[in-house]
């Protein structure tokens, strides 16, 4: 039965989205503004994204936040597959409950006690290894990728549920070795769940600021940082300007992927 | 066979054991140290210096300060308030408009998910950022208000309580809005035929059928919000004032400006002992225990 | 092996396997004869598929061995096991084509090219679906993908086929037609085929022998004649085709023949060879298409039923009828069409009997 929208249902619904669009799209529309004040439209100028070209600062940091999302996103797909692996194909094993507990705990754990948890795990690993050797791009790096597996292995781990699992073992009577048999035959069926899982790692690294603040040290600034400290001292149109690439970029990314992984569907 | 069941499992679970656990240990150790002015600056819980058997250092000086001073218990509590207020105002707005995505056709379902998804691709420094130049006092909102005459004074907005409730529920809506979606469309439509059929106007079959069956994505989508927000800390920062020190916030104090780490861990087992149950309750109603 | 001790194609000792506790397989030993069909028939959770996955080598049995062309293959992985399987969903791999399905199995052998293609040139020839070679499983039909499924299990040889449920996913026509294909497929390639089913019929066609399953354990293996017409079991009297029981107590062995006393009076069954004790409580099966109507033999004072029609149920070539017999047993009885018989009306008076050689005594 379809329901009869009632009026006022269908304007909670168009506030909601509004509410989810708008500020975007006013920080997207005032990036073009002319003025320096964020509020006053004055006129169509791309200037502030001119200059952001020409600030070294921020240039550098965003060549640091690209290293490390890229980097932890690789890492994060490879773990996360296998804790997915070890989930949804081992079967019962002493522990399970824990290494699922374990597993899935940084996604729901708040950012700013995860952040200094790896803080004082790196501090701690210092002082009796000598490694991490200090903190910069390397600590930020494993620390996006404590998180991103979380994620990462949630989305490979409901694919692989949903696999039929007698496609492998297929492979295997057909002579497939366990390892054949999982890049012959599982990787193909489920690289849509590990291109998703590694976009989505990557992103979480590029717009993440608590966790980069605790592992990062000294000369090691990450683009949100970066515009952290400057949102601080205000709203400025430069950082309009920033915040739209990141937004369309981010957005046309996942707009392309989405509209592979449908059309590979097709 | 079970040779290779080891070696599949030997890696992440090293990986699990040091990054996912490991790390809460040291944090729950360090929060029974005291804070010095040293690299690291806290106190070592062993004290090996009278030779023999080492001495044990630790205490709970730190939440016994944690008690004392109103300060972080206010902290906690506005912070597990404000949480709690998001939380109410995800699941009011998030409910309708979870409803209407899954009641509507396929083709206009793929997008109205993705409007709802597209927001959690984007940074939330980027997101509430955006709020600043709305919510300020020579923002939008109030140029908006004050050119169609309806205030003369511009409204305080920003950095206030409210302007921080409004950023979480901007924020995690989302994540209400998920959970939710997913279990109002695995509804059998032919359960609201059923009790129309019966005799139930379309309102009591909303409150007799759909909503008792939605409760599992009630929970679990307020759980998704809640827990986050407890301890969120960039939407306060940028959004509230000196009157909204939230219990994240007042971390990062600790930990950056006085440099307190003990203190900082202390503050951060509580705020976990705290969530404990609802993030057991969040990993009990997704199943499977995780 | 030697050559004086002829192996058995495969050998199942005392195999048992549990899961969380729940027993599928319980000590089964079979022993197969090479380039038989044989079937295992049971209902689902019988074990039947647990067997079938313990000769595969994807599931390892708690207990006992496994034997193929006389070598032990308990704990070989099956990777390396001379068995194929043909999985009841196929399994076909999504993103290869119908000529990389069947060519999967040769590539790991490490096949050159050209013998990789000839093989599965001939492979794809033999089940006709050669035009088919380079389409992807999800542009088949239902027949067309058990076809790919069958030709990637065969194309590398084994010693043994495995097919789980191979007919299920098929429409009732289009199953009918590849029972007949499969087993001419099976005399010709010579190789040992064991079918698991739940489908009597299908097993019936199929099978040389067929071992009947029930609760992880097999409880009679004969040929498709023999488990109809010889029910060692009450279970399998009433699982292969349909029975009449009738349940009484012996009074006696006599003259080759065992006279039973029923609620329909008493009964004289050909002894065959058992002899069950003075007094034992038994139960006579007898199939429904073994009654004969009209006026009762001199012979046969005994082994009479009668009752009135109380269903009738036409199946084209034949027609079961089920008395309600003054004794209140139900009996079905079927009559084939075709002679000039006129059919049973409902509610008749119908006197029928059956002779000696057609019953069988089941001692519980």
């Amino acid at each position: 039965m379809r329901h009869r929208r009632s009026a006022w249902l269908l304007s909670v619904v168009v506030f909601g989205y509004a509410f989810l669009h708008a500020p975007i799209l006013l920080l997207i529309a005032y990036s073009f503004n002319e003025s320096r004040l964020v509020t006053v439209w004055t006129g169509f100028s791309t200037h502030w994204y001119q200059a952001l070209f020409a600030n070294p600062q921020l240039l550098a940091a965003a060549r640091l936040s690209l290293a490390i999302a890229a980097a932890s996103a690789g890492g994060a797909v490879v773990l996360g597959t296998l804790g997915a692996v070890v989930l949804a194909r081992l079967g019962s094993f002493r522990g399970r409950g824990l290494f699922a507990f374990a597993n899935a705990a940084p996604l729901v754990m708040p950012e700013i006690i995860t952040g200094l948890a790896l803080l004082l795990l790196f501090v701690a690993l210092d002082r009796t290894l000598g490694w991490p050797d200090g903190r910069g791009a390397l600590t930020i790096a494993l620390a996006h990728m404590t998180v991103a597996t979380a994620y990462a292995s949630v989305i490979v781990r409901s694919r692989l549920t949903a696999l039929d699992p007698s496609l492998e073992e297929a492979a295997l009577d057909l002579g497939a070795t366990p390892l054949v048999a999982f890049f012959l035959v599982t990787v193909p069926a489920i690289w849509p769940a590990l291109a998703a899982a590694w976009l989505l790692a990557f992103t979480l690294s590029l717009d993440d600021l608590v966790l980069a603040s605790f592992t990062s040290g000294p000369g090691a600034s990450t683009l949100p940082m970066v515009i952290y400290s400057s949102v601080r001292l205000g709203v400025s149109p430069q950082i309009n300007a920033l915040a739209t690439i990141l937004v369309v970029a981010v957005a046309l990314v996942v707009g392309l992927a989405a509209w592979l992984l449908r059309r590979r569907m097709h | 066979m079970t040779g290779r069941r080891g070696l599949l499992l030997a890696l992440p679970a090293a990986w699990l054991a040091l990054f996912c656990v490991v790390p809460f240990a040291i944090v729950a150790t360090i929060s029974l140290a005291e804070s010095v002015l040293a690299q690291p600056p806290y106190t070592p819980l062993l004290d090996w210096s009278g030779g023999g058997l080492p001495a044990w250092r630790g205490g709970l000086a730190n939440y016994g300060l944690l008690v004392e001073d109103g300060l972080y218990v206010g902290a906690l509590a506005s912070a597990l308030a404000m949480a709690l207020a998001g939380t109410a105002g995800a699941l009011l707005l998030g409910y309708p408009m979870a409803y209407v995505i899954a009641m509507a056709r396929p083709g206009g379902r793929a997008v109205l998910l993705m409007l709802v998804i597209l927001p959690f691709w984007t940074a939330l420094l980027i997101r509430v950022y955006a709020w600043i130049a709305i919510l300020a006092n020579d923002g939008l909102l109030n140029r908006l208000l004050s050119a169609l005459g309806l205030i003369e004074a511009p409204l305080a907005l920003l950095y206030t309580p409210f302007a921080v409730w409004l950023g979480i529920v901007y924020g995690y809506l989302p994540f209400m809005v998920l959970p939710l979606y997913a279990t109002l469309v695995r509804l059998d439509p032919d359960l609201l035929e059923a009790a129309a059929d019966l005799g139930c106007r379309p309102l009591a079959a909303f409150l007799r059928v759909t909503l008792p069956l939605s409760m599992p994505g009630v929970l679990a989508g307020s759980l998704l919000v809640f827990i986050p927000a407890a301890g969120e800390f960039v939407i306060p920062d940028l959004l509230g004032g000196p009157d909204t020190l939230l219990i994240a916030n007042l971390m990062w104090l600790e930990f950056f400006t006085n440099r307190d780490w003990p203190l900082a861990s202390a503050l951060a087992v509580t705020l976990l002992a705290l969530l404990v149950g609802p993030i057991l309750l969040l990993q009990r109603a997704r199943g499977d225990g995780a | 092996m030697t050559a004086l001790e002829p192996a058995s194609a495969v050998d199942i000792r005392a195999v048992s396997k549990s899961f969380a506790g729940v027993v599928a397989v319980d000590g089964v030993s079979l022993s197969l004869g090479r380039g038989e069909f044989f079937s295992l028939l049971g209902p689902s959770g019988s074990g039947k598929t647990t067997l079938l996955r313990i000769l595969a080598g994807l599931d390892r049995p708690d207990a006992g061995r496994v034997l193929i062309d006389g070598i032990d293959m308990t704990d070989m992985a099956p990777y390396r096991r001379p068995v194929n399987l043909m999985f009841q969903s196929y399994a076909l791999f999504p993103h290869l084509s119908v000529f990389d399905n069947v060519a999967f199995g040769l590539r790991r052998e490490g096949l050159g090219r050209d013998t990789v293609r000839r093989r599965v040139a001939d492979m794809l020839d033999l089940l006709e679906i050669g035009p088919l070679a380079a389409r992807r499983p999800h542009q088949l039909s239902g027949g067309e993908r058990q076809r790919v499924a069958l030709a990637r299990a065969l194309a590398k040889q084994p010693s043994v086929l495995l097919l789980d449920e191979p007919l299920a996913a098929l429409d009732r026509q289009l199953r009918a037609r590849t029972q007949l294909e499969l087993a001419r497929l099976q005399r010709r390639v010579g190789i040992t085929f064991i079918l698991v089913t739940h489908d009597q019929e299908e097993a019936m066609t199929l099978s040389s022998r067929i071992a009947v399953m029930r609760a992880g354990r097999v409880v009679q293996v004969d040929t498709p004649r023999m488990l109809y017409e010889r029910p060692a079991s009450r279970y399998v009297a009433e699982f292969v085709g349909t029975a009449n029981l009738f349940e009484g107590k012996v009074l006696g062995v006599a003259g080759g023949l065992i006279r039973v006393a029923t609620s329909e009076g008493d009964m004289l069954v050909a002894a065959d060879g058992t002899s069950p004790a003075t007094g034992a409580r038994v139960a006579v099966v007898v199939r429904p298409e073994k009654f004969r109507l009209g006026p009762v033999s001199a012979g046969a004072r005994h082994n009479r039923v009668s009752g009135r029609v109380r269903e009738v149920a036409y199946f084209g070539d034949h027609t079961v009828y089920r008395l309600q017999t003054a004794a209140g047993s139900a009996v079905r009885l079927a009559r084939a069409h075709g002679d000039a018989a006129p059919p049973l009306a409902m509610d008749a008076a119908v006197e029928a009997w059956w002779p000696p050689e057609s019953g069988v005594v089941l001692v519980e």
